[in-house]
């Protein structure tokens, strides 16, 4: 069957495949949203209390009107994307991920997710020492020690639930944002979904730390990006949907969530 | 002997003296003390936004979970009504529209307007049902709040599920109750995330156009 499959494979879809699927691997700048949400209280803790309160009381409705969060000059190609992701999601995507989701213990899909998220470590080191984040550093450090040994390969996370460390998800797209470099033209990437000049650079520097992207073997690398991703897809499922059911406008809706989510992500 | 006595004459009549002092004192820090948590105590006081956004979220909670006992399609038509009323409640639906619609609520006239909040409010209100479905067990955890002059307040909570935590900000505005006027979920604010569609849209539609596809969207909803 496999073989099959992979001899019907064009060559140059392959080549196309590796390129996309090692600049990052997960779909809709997927695994963000969950490795993020750990963080509200330790930002409490270390941001001066008014600022904080101040940002967050900026939306007065008379004085914001007219900000534009993004510049979107690439609309018209960025709605095409949009378009081909949408439809990936629903007929392709999705489905691989429901049908996993339901032949998969949960064990299994909570051991790979945490297996992938602790090999995220180097990106998110490199990157809490590029915003002299020296605490977030030391935390990293530390669960990747304690997860890799005493979570077997960081396949349980006892970092989390024993020692309670928490991972900070950071890439080098926050790390020039945390410098004022601004967002610049908003992309949407066919299959990596939502992104900007500036977080497509991140991604690229990012690339290079990531294991995954010293695979030699083309096959494997493309068997295990596909695994994480679907994996990943498998504890979002429904979201994307919800998104789309409360939007009049998908498209500027996701613009807009991924612009105030980076926002956010980069201000913590 | 008579050098002794005078001092120790004069040690009591200090002592004494000191004494008086300390009472002195003493009253007046307690009268300090007993104004300032008389002051402060309606500020301390159970109105606070924290806990009337804890009291209705805990309320539509426990109506969850009674209907998902029960589970007849009775309780459901019943429960959506319920949630519908504790949603007009919960939200402050006219403050919301207005900041969604932003300088674009202004050109609107006063029945345009009110059309627009009741569109609006039935949306939201059938988005918040549909949430509030997938309900499954997850614990809200209350962090913090933070007031902003005298009618605002910023409400920060995270719902924890099963491997993760979704931190829920609730800004809200104190009429009659503190009511809830912008959620921001992962740091995405959801008026703001309107404002930018509707801006979008009312850049090359009428107003008219707008109420269609409001109406259109709320019929792909079971009514409330």
């Amino acid at each position: 069957m496999i073989l099959d499959f992979r001899i019907t494979i064009i060559k140059r879809f392959i080549i196309c495949g590796v390129i996309l699927f090692a600049l990052h691997g997960q779909i809709f700048a997927s695994d963000e949203i969950t490795t993020q949400s750990d963080m509200p209280e330790k930002q409490q803790n270390n941001v001066p209390e008014e600022n904080d309160f101040d940002e967050s009381w900026d939306d007065d409705f008379d004085d914001e009107d007219d900000v534009v969060l993004i510049w979107d000059p690439l609309d018209k190609i960025n709605r095409g994307s949009f378009y081909l992701n949408d439809k990936l999601y629903f007929w392709c995507v999705k489905p691989v991920a429901k049908t996993y989701k339901r032949f998969t213990p949960s064990l299994v899909r909570t051991s790979l997710y945490n297996f992938f998220n602790n090999l995220g470590m180097p990106q998110r080191t490199i990157n809490c020492i590029l915003q002299l984040r020296i605490k977030n550093t030391g935390e990293e450090l530390g669960s990747f020690l304690i997860n890799t040994t005493l979570g077997i390969l960081g396949f349980a996370n006892p970092a989390k639930t024993k020692f309670h460390l928490k991972v900070h998800s950071e890439d080098l797209g926050q790390t020039f944002g945390y410098y004022g470099i601004g967002n610049g033209i908003y992309i949407v990437i066919p299959i990596l979904g939502s992104s900007s000049v500036r977080d497509m650079a991140g991604m690229f520097g990012d690339s290079f730390v990531n294991p995954f992207n010293y695979i030699r073997d083309p096959y494997i690398s493309i068997g295990v990006s596909g695994l994480k991703t679907v994996n990943n897809t498998s504890f979002r499922l429904g979201q994307y949907e919800s998104l789309k059911e409360a939007a009049f406008e998908p498209y500027s809706a996701m613009k807009d969530a991924y612009v105030q989510y980076r926002n956010k992500e980069i201000n913590q | 002997m008579h050098l002794r006595s005078q001092w120790s004459d004069k040690t009591t009549y200090s002592n004494i003296i000191g004494e008086i002092i300390m009472k002195k004192w003493m009253t007046l820090f307690s009268l300090i003390y007993l104004t300032c948590i008389i002051l402060l105590s309606p500020a301390l006081a159970k109105n606070d936004a924290m806990t009337d956004l804890k009291k209705s979220i805990d309320e539509v909670i426990a109506m969850l979970k009674d209907t998902k006992k029960a589970g007849t399609p009775d309780t459901k038509t019943l429960l959506r009504q319920k949630i519908f009323q504790m949603a007009l409640e919960f939200f402050d639906f006219s403050e919301m529209s207005q900041r969604t619609l932003g300088k674009n609520w202004k050109k609107l006239k006063p029945d345009q307007q009110k059309t627009f909040s009741d569109l609006f409010a039935r949306f939201l209100a059938n988005i918040y049902y549909n949430r509030l479905e997938q309900y499954t067990n997850q614990t809200v955890k209350y962090l913090e709040q933070r007031q902003h002059g005298k009618n605002k307040a910023l409400v920060k909570t995270v719902i924890a599920t099963q491997n993760n935590e979704i931190p829920m900000d609730y800004k809200m505005l104190k009429n009659k109750t503190w009511q809830v006027y912008d959620v921001s979920i992962e740091g995405v604010s959801l008026v703001r995330n309107y404002r930018t569609q509707f801006n979008k849209i009312l850049r090359k539609q009428s107003i008219d156009d707008l109420f269609q596809m409001m109406k259109n969207k709320l019929g792909q909803f079971s009514d409330l």
